[in-house]
């Protein structure tokens, strides 16, 4: 092997301590023959960073005349390429096709946008049909990716299901003939996201703030719904709203009354006024739990996704469908009032081990090992959700790859603030993990994890086969212990409203 | 490689194909994609633009019009020929040369100390000189070695992503950087400064 040149060790320890993982001294002692030629340099490196201005978040104003002048503005004539004197035909074929291409790729795969660069525009996802804004007194279509600004007035068609990202990484799904508007949306000093919806159904998840005075609301003609980091569903049907929530609690204000609305618990409400009785919604829940050496991830039929990413992720963009986080102990995924249809669980390593996958669907558990050599699990369920119960079988057999890296299906917004809050749970929890392995007083030896792509051919599990039969992929039921608290997606409670004093 | 690093690549991959949409849309005349792109990039270039200009209301003004001309010139730009971020930040940097030949390059230097921060606390006089002896620093080096040290060290970009931008083959570039870095210690030692 060559050996590097000075450039490239210093190149190497400049990036090593720029990024804050190592010390000069660090790097010094790692390199002790380029020691002494390596240290001025670094030493400038240090000085250079101290002059390094912040990231600030973009003037809104300044964006709004930014996007008036954009529109006055005429575009050059493109280039003409050489090709298209020569292949007309081609290139007009060309011109279509590759923009078009482009698009869907990008619509297919993943989006992952830096929605954070900007304080107040939120980035619209399009899973099926189509959406449109308000123009005046037209609608104009919007794509897959756009920038809704505050302001906005979105509404989906009836095939439509879309899901837009605020700056903070909150989300709201959008069901069929949805109408919305972005009335506030902001997440600098404090998290202030207010939307008004006219009609439809909202499922919004929202990022959890402590920051006080941070608010995200939704208002419709009935009542307001006031959440910090909740889970929750607001319906708008037969004149009235029905706000039900999954996670967390919410609070239900009229111009009369103040209700909290806790995870299982639904009300409605009617032109400020809450209705006497609860919209109850009773049917038991399916649930599935990977070990700690793994997450999940469901993909619904429109595309839309719940569950976590290797890097610590979580989304819950289905309307009915939960996780918790996996950073918490095993991942659950709870389906309660989701639509029927076809689903796709994915289940990814994170760590080295054997694990398993635990379902529980019409009363009964079933646990399918996970081995410790494959990197990521592929399973196609079937997924039924009725009055009474949401019961998941699968279909076909088990895929086991060595990764899905370069295709993964989830489509995220993931903006800056929400990357930084990621990155500060991951330091904390990796602080908390250094903290208890001191305090256990264990020889500091550890494993870091070297995934070795490894393909195993795909296996046919049928949960409804007895284990012994296929005794290398289902295992018996496994212990309670390995299984997450009981779902939030619980039958709904009646709640009574309480007078506001 | 790991699921992590798998993880991270997938997501350039991704954030390229969604870039290249909506640059394909701004091509065709989209505001809306445009916009899109400028909510991506503006807090970027503004930024580059603030390390080399020093003030933030002018690098405003040029970030403003670096998007225009970035709007005005898109259906010109060739997807494969460079990253659309490189070729804004190419864009960045002939806008602000354009701004200092038409406007008067601000300087700094060690007497422009404002006196009331000398009633200050000594630690902060002290920083505040030290800062000023810095960019008095950077400011004394060529156009390519401080190009060279703020994409790498104050937009913390890697070797290979500052190469693009500046036209440069990676290793060409570690050389530029060493030989920034040994032009900056000396000038600071030449203002009477010491790391």
């Amino acid at each position: 092997m060559a050996t590097p040149s000075f450039e490239d060790v210093l190149d190497q320890c400049l990036d090593e301590v720029r990024a804050g993982r190592l010390t000069v001294a660090q790097c010094l002692e790692r390199c002790p023959q380029h020691a002494a030629a390596l240290e001025p340099e670094l030493r400038a490196l240090l000085a250079v960073s101290e002059l390094a201005v912040p990231a600030s978040t973009p003037d809104p104003a300044r964006r709004a005349a930014f996007m008036a002048a954009l529109r006055e503005t005429p575009q050059d004539k493109p280039r003409r390429p050489w090709a298209s004197f020569a292949l007309p035909r081609l290139s007009r074929f060309a011109a279509v096709f590759v923009p078009a291409t482009a698009v869907a790729v990008a619509a297919l795969v993943l989006v992952l946008g830096r929605g954070g660069s900007s304080a107040e525009a939120s980035t619209l996802t399009m899973f099926a049909g189509h959406a449109e804004r308000a123009e005046g007194s037209d609608w104009v279509p919007l794509q897959d990716g756009a920038s809704l600004p505050v302001g906005t007035r979105l509404r989906t068609d009836e095939g439509g299901r879309a899901l837009v990202t605020f700056v903070d990484g909150s989300t709201v799904a959008l069901d069929p003939q949805t109408e919305v508007t972005i009335e506030r949306a902001q997440a600098g000093r404090r998290r202030e996201i207010a939307l008004e919806q006219s009609s439809g159904r909202l499922w919004s998840q929202v990022a959890h703030d402590d920051r006080a005075n941070s608010s995200f609301t939704v208002r419709t003609a009935d009542a307001t719904v006031v959440a910090r980091g909740t889970v929750f569903e607001t319906a708008i049907a037969n004149g009235e709203t029905a706000v039900s929530t999954a996670e967390g609690a919410v609070e239900v204000q009229t111009v009369r009354e103040r209700i909290r609305v806790a995870a299982g618990d639904a009300v409605r409400a009617r032109l400020q006024s809450v209705l006497p009785r609860a919209t109850a919604r009773a049917s038991a829940p399916a649930a599935l739990t990977v070990s700690e050496a793994f997450v999940a991830s469901l993909i619904g039929p429109d595309g839309r996704a719940t569950g976590a990413l290797p890097d610590g992720s979580v989304y819950q963009q289905i309307p009915g469908a939960l996780t918790s986080d996996p950073g918490s102990g095993p991942q659950r995924l709870v389906l309660g009032d989701v639509a029927s249809g076809e689903y796709t669980l994915i289940v990814r390593r994170v760590e080295l081990g054997a694990g398993t996958l635990l379902v529980q669907t019409e009363g009964r558990e079933r646990a399918l090992p996970l081995a410790a050599g494959a990197e990521t699990y592929t399973l196609r369920l079937r997924v039924t959700a009725t009055a009474a119960q949401t019961v998941v079988a699968f279909e076909g057999g088990v895929q086991v790859t060595p990764t899905d890296g370069l295709t993964l299906r989830e489509r995220l917004v993931i903006t800056e603030r929400a990357r930084q809050a990621l990155e500060r749970l991951r330091e904390q929890r990796q602080a908390e993990r250094q903290r208890r392995q001191q305090q256990q007083a264990q020889p500091t030896f550890s494993v870091t994890p070297v995934l070795r792509p490894q393909v195993t051919p795909t296996v046919p599990v049928r949960l409804d086969t007895a284990p012994t039969s296929v005794p290398t992929r289902v295992a018996p039921v496994v212990t309670p212990t390995q299984v997450a608290p009981e779902a939030t997606l619980a039958p709904a409670r009646t709640t009574q409203p309480s007078v506001r004093p | 490689m790991n699921v992590r690093e798998e993880f991270v690549e997938a997501t350039a991959l991704a954030e390229r194909r969604v870039v290249e949409g909506l640059v394909a849309q701004a091509q065709q005349g989209s505001a809306d994609a445009f916009g899109a792109l400028y909510d991506r990039y503006q807090p970027d270039i503004l930024r580059y633009l603030t390390n080399h200009m020093r003030e933030r209301d002018e690098a405003e003004d040029v970030t403003q019009q670096v998007f225009l001309n970035a709007w005005r010139a898109i259906p010109r730009y060739e997807q494969r020929s460079v990253p659309f971020k490189s070729w804004l930040y190419r864009m960045a940097h002939n806008q602000m040369i354009d701004h200092f030949r038409t406007h008067r390059r601000p300087t700094r230097d060690l007497e422009g100390i404002d006196p009331a921060v000398e009633a200050e606390a000594e630690a902060s006089v002290l920083a505040s000189e030290r800062r000023a002896l810095l960019e008095t620093a950077m400011q004394r080096l060529s156009d390519d070695h401080r190009e060279v040290l703020t994409l790498r060290f104050l937009m913390e970009q890697s070797a290979a992503e500052a190469g693009e931008v500046m036209g440069r083959k990676e290793v060409t570039l570690r050389g530029l950087q060493l030989r920034a870095l040994r032009a900056l210690r000396k000038e600071i030692e030449a203002l009477g400064g010491a790391l």
